[in-house]
């Protein structure tokens, strides 16, 4: 049955998923030939001690990336069993809403996981090909929030597609939205280094929102 | 008899706006049971609390033994249902849909589904967001055949279907059912189609059930009776006799579960002279509005 | 049981984002900037010096014992810091105190260090360039790698990203010669070509010996220090300056300040009672009379004056209404039970921190209590006695759990 639903999942989110592959392929790339050109423009030693003096990041461009695709993910995921009321085709499926519903959500935060993996080893070839392994550590510290922020932002998203009523979707956006933005506070590199922790154990009270709004939707809810 | 689908004192409200009070009916197994009302009567609210997506606001309804917001995985494979407007997974192929269903169902009959298909002409790579609503409707009940429930919940059926494959439709499922003695609950605002295949049916009126009888029994004691009055036109009351009553100038139409002997005496209690007392043969449709008026 | 455990997750995120959204906001509409005085010390009349920011960006002068003053008898007194005024005015003196008043000489022995906690609570990279401290030509020049030290001594040159092997042996070595013992805890220099002249690094060992590592002629020149392992070093800022009286300050984690002076590294504490690292800002100015310490918090400011021979002169403290006690901040107190707080003037390093507002919150808890109770017993008509716990929760968070159990409603749960 679950095998059933990965497939239904794939069906909708695979030219997302694709698309969103080339995107950040296309961003890591384009990171990597901005770096070489700012090498080839400059002296070496001064791009380096740029970035660790005067911290200013090489790789800030997918900085909003995961965020934005996300919220893509979550509206190509749940916006099709939304019309048309579709979602009454799934809740009645024979297993329990609480479980299909939580495994939606899990095959989108894999989608979220594996393309951050690819955003770290990406980030990784790109620092060890041009800065000391002390740069490309703090890199992948740096860019760990983005990447929460991800999840947390498509866990978010999920549960206002999935709420039946607009006030709830409007409180959710409004109210989701400075936690996320907590998550973008680093004007340098390694600032979560000690409060990363904290910021991800607060997410994780994300992973089982979906279902409040789900249970609204399940049994029509009236408020 | 086993009684399939079981509400007692269904009340449902939205906020301060009731739709009925105190709603009790029952369906037997292996009967088609219809839902007949206009709209804004509370169809499709039944509906909703039957399908399990609509909790009612006070009283219950037990399908197979459960309550109906509250079915379990189990119970809820025992129960095939079609959404209004023949909602679909329309992201997927015709093969893509079973492929996705039989995994839920221990007694897939993926034949059923495909016989249908077959029919229809239509390439198993076809995406159903493609096809025509017709179309769609086989696909849909091709479905819920094979996956071979004891209850079917059939939610107007007949919404956007032309008149051939309405008919397709009906005969598939009269068939099937009989063959293997389903139980069926279903609305259409098509009634005439309903006449042929259901056995029991309620008729809802404002906040309340106005009838629920088997379509042959209200077929049989529900008469319309015609007459033209001389003199001047007089009006009736909706009561015991008279369920519903129409005039044009003084060509009158009366609607009644009486005989034509008792309308006559309460014609003649009533002081009206009368002429031309007749009665006429009405199609179930007729009934219908007769029973809940035009408007 | 999920569901509503679920309902709850998204109340406690709601909770954790209203407590970050109302107080910003607050702020935002009622926060006013804290003005710290200016605090000079008179070498003519031997007092503290007062210059103070008023709104409209004027500013307001007076002497320790309230006296005021324009803004040019106000400068006429502190020669050492606007020379080049008086020296406009053509009221420059002749010498103070037996100190030759020229231009050249005040600034060639004035000298300006700034530790703040900010730059002690920073993520900074460890790789630092080794200058040519003995050159023969007049700047400094960047060279053409970074080092480490951390399980031994490495050059990365930049050019190709790699270890210079060869190069590292030899300061690798140097500094094995001298017992270093990998890897460093504190690496401490001025990464910068932008100085007088170049002293290396101050580096701290595993063992918490002090080694001051300098390039001299291409060749490694390790000197491993008497500074005391004991000290607890929290961080060592170095100021090349052209006075040579020292090589920079040693902040420790008892909040101690001491000069590693010239004199063969020897170590001069500095008289900075009070002085918490993690809250203030110190700032030691030199000129050729006295040195000047000054460190301040938000809320009071501290300056001391030595004598060349760091012998207490004079000492002064000024405070201000603390913004704990504004008015607002007590009205936000009842508003809010705590506030969450991400980014601080103090860090650079983002936060998590739960800051609680006191006593007073206890008067907005009641009323979010109340006003909670009001709304889903009569306007809601809730069940009370299956949600009970929405009321801890008001209870625990005031008036951010008041507004979002009130916005996240209980459903009819089965």
């Amino acid at each position: 049955m679950y095998k059933a639903i990965l497939y239904k999942e794939w069906l909708k989110i695979r030219w997302m998923v694709l698309g969103y592959l080339i995107i950040l392929l296309g961003f890591l790339t384009y990171i990597g030939l901005d770096t070489r050109y700012w090498f080839e423009m400059n002296d070496p030693i001064q791009v380096w001690l740029v970035v660790i003096q005067r911290k200013i990041l090489y790789y800030t461009a997918i900085k909003y990336i995961p965020v934005f695709a996300a919220i893509v993910l979550a509206i190509v995921q749940f916006v099709p069993e939304m019309v048309k009321k579709r979602y009454r085709l799934s809740f009645h499926l024979p297993i329990g809403e609480t479980h299909s519903l939580l495994f939606m959500i899990a095959i989108g935060v894999a989608v979220m996981l594996i393309t951050s993996a690819i955003y770290l080893l990406g980030l990784t070839l790109i620092g060890m090909t041009f800065f000391p392994a002390e740069v490309t550590r703090s890199s992948l510290i740096t860019v760990a929030p983005w990447l929460l922020a991800g999840i947390v932002t498509y866990l978010g998203a999920t549960a206002v597609t999935v709420d039946p009523s607009w006030k709830y979707r409007i409180v959710y956006i409004l109210l989701f939205a400075p936690f996320i933005q907590s998550l973008f506070l680093e004007g340098g590199y390694g600032e979560y280094q000690f409060s990363f922790g904290t910021y991800l154990l607060i997410s994780l009270i994300f992973s089982i929102m979906v279902l409040f709004p789900g249970y609204r939707l399940r049994k029509g809810s009236k408020l | 008899m086993e009684n399939v689908i079981e509400c007692v004192n269904l009340t449902h409200s939205y906020g301060n706006k009731l739709i009925y009070k105190d709603l009790n009916f029952t369906v037997q197994k292996g009967k088609i049971f219809g839902i007949l009302g206009k709209n804004g009567m509370g169809k499709t609210t039944t509906i909703n609390i039957l399908m399990g997506f609509l909790r009612p606001t006070s009283g219950k309804c037990i399908i197979l033994g459960e309550e109906s917001h509250n079915l379990s995985p189990q119970t809820r494979a025992r129960i095939g249902l079609l959404h209004e407007g023949h909602v679909c997974y329309e992201f997927m192929t015709v093969s893509q849909v079973e492929k996705f269903y039989s995994q839920f169902f221990p007694n897939w009959k993926k034949e059923l589904y495909y016989g249908l298909i077959d029919r229809l002409n239509v390439a198993y790579d076809h995406k159903i967001a493609r096809m025509s609503c017709g179309q769609r409707s086989q696909v849909v009940l091709g479905l819920i055949m094979a996956q071979d429930p004891e209850l079917m919940i059939l939610d107007d059926y007949s919404m956007g279907l032309d008149a051939g494959y309405r008919m397709l439709f009906i005969d598939y499922l009269i068939d099937y059912v009989r063959e293997n003695n389903k139980t069926v609950f279903m609305t259409s605002h098509i009634i005439q189609d309903l006449e042929k295949i259901i056995d029991d049916a309620i008729i809802m009126g404002y906040q309340k059930i106005l009838l629920q009888m088997p379509i042959s029994q209200f077929m049989g004691s529900f008469h319309q009776y015609h007459f033209r009055v001389d003199g001047q036109l007089p009006s009736f009351g909706i009561d015991e006799l008279v369920s519903n009553y129409e005039n044009i100038k003084n060509n009158y139409i009366l609607y009644s579960f009486k005989s034509p002997e008792e309308v006559k005496g309460y014609l003649n209690k009533k002081g009206v002279s009368f002429a031309e007392f007749g009665e006429a043969s009405m199609t179930l449709e007729q009934a219908f509005i007769g029973l809940t008026g035009k408007y | 049981m999920i569901t509503k455990i679920s309902r709850y997750a998204i109340v406690s995120l709601i909770v954790i984002s209203l407590s970050i959204l109302l107080p910003d906001l607050y702020w935002m509409i009622f926060g006013k900037p804290i003005i710290k005085p200016s605090i000079y010390y008179s070498p003519v009349i031997e007092e503290f010096m007062i210059a103070t920011r008023t709104g409209n960006n004027k500013k307001e002068y007076s002497d320790q014992k309230g006296n005021s003053y324009d803004r040019k008898s106000f400068e006429t007194l502190l020669p050492f810091s606007f020379y080049y005024n008086l020296e406009k005015w053509g009221i420059l003196p002749d010498s103070i105190k037996g100190i030759p008043m020229k231009r050249t000489y005040i600034r060639h022995n004035s000298q300006y260090l700034r530790i703040t906690n900010r730059a002690m609570n920073t993520p900074l990279i460890s790789l630092n360039p080794l200058f040519e401290s003995e050159s023969d030509f007049t700047r400094l020049e960047m060279p053409g790698e970074l080092f480490r030290i951390d399980q031994k001594f490495e050059f990365i040159t930049a050019s190709d990203n790699t270890v210079d092997d060869s190069l590292s042996c030899i300061f690798n070595g140097a500094l094995l010669d001298q017992d270093f013992q990998f890897p460093a805890k504190i690496i401490a220099g001025n990464p910068t070509t932008r100085k007088p002249f170049d002293e290396g690094y101050f580096i701290v060992d595993a063992q918490n010996t002090v080694f001051h590592l300098k390039k001299i002629k291409g060749q490694p020149h390790c000197v491993k220090t008497d500074i005391p392992p004991d000290l607890n070093i929290r961080a060592i800022f170095i100021s090349e300056h052209p006075r040579k009286e020292f090589y920079g300050v040693i902040v420790t984690w008892t909040n101690e300040v001491c000069l590693i002076t010239y004199d063969n590294y020897k170590i001069l504490q500095l008289p900075v009672e009070g002085y918490r690292a993690d809250d203030m800002q110190l700032l030691l100015s030199v000129n050729p009379l006295y040195q000047m310490i000054r460190y301040s918090d938000m809320k009071e400011m501290k300056s001391v004056v030595i004598d060349n021979n760091y012998k207490i002169v004079d000492k002064y403290a000024s405070s201000w209404t603390p913004k704990e006690e504004w008015k607002s901040s007590k009205i936000a107190s009842v508003l809010f039970p705590f506030s969450i707080e991400r980014t601080t003037r103090s860090s650079d390093y983002v936060q998590f921190k739960v800051k609680f507002n006191g006593h007073l919150s206890w008067i907005g808890i009641l009323f979010a209590l109340l006003a909670t109770f009001i709304c889903k017993r009569f306007v809601y008509r809730e069940k009370l006695r299956t949600n009970w716990i929405d009321f801890i929760i008001v209870f625990g968070t005031g008036i951010f759990g008041a507004i979002t159990v009130l916005l996240i409603r209980p459903e009819p749960w089965d």
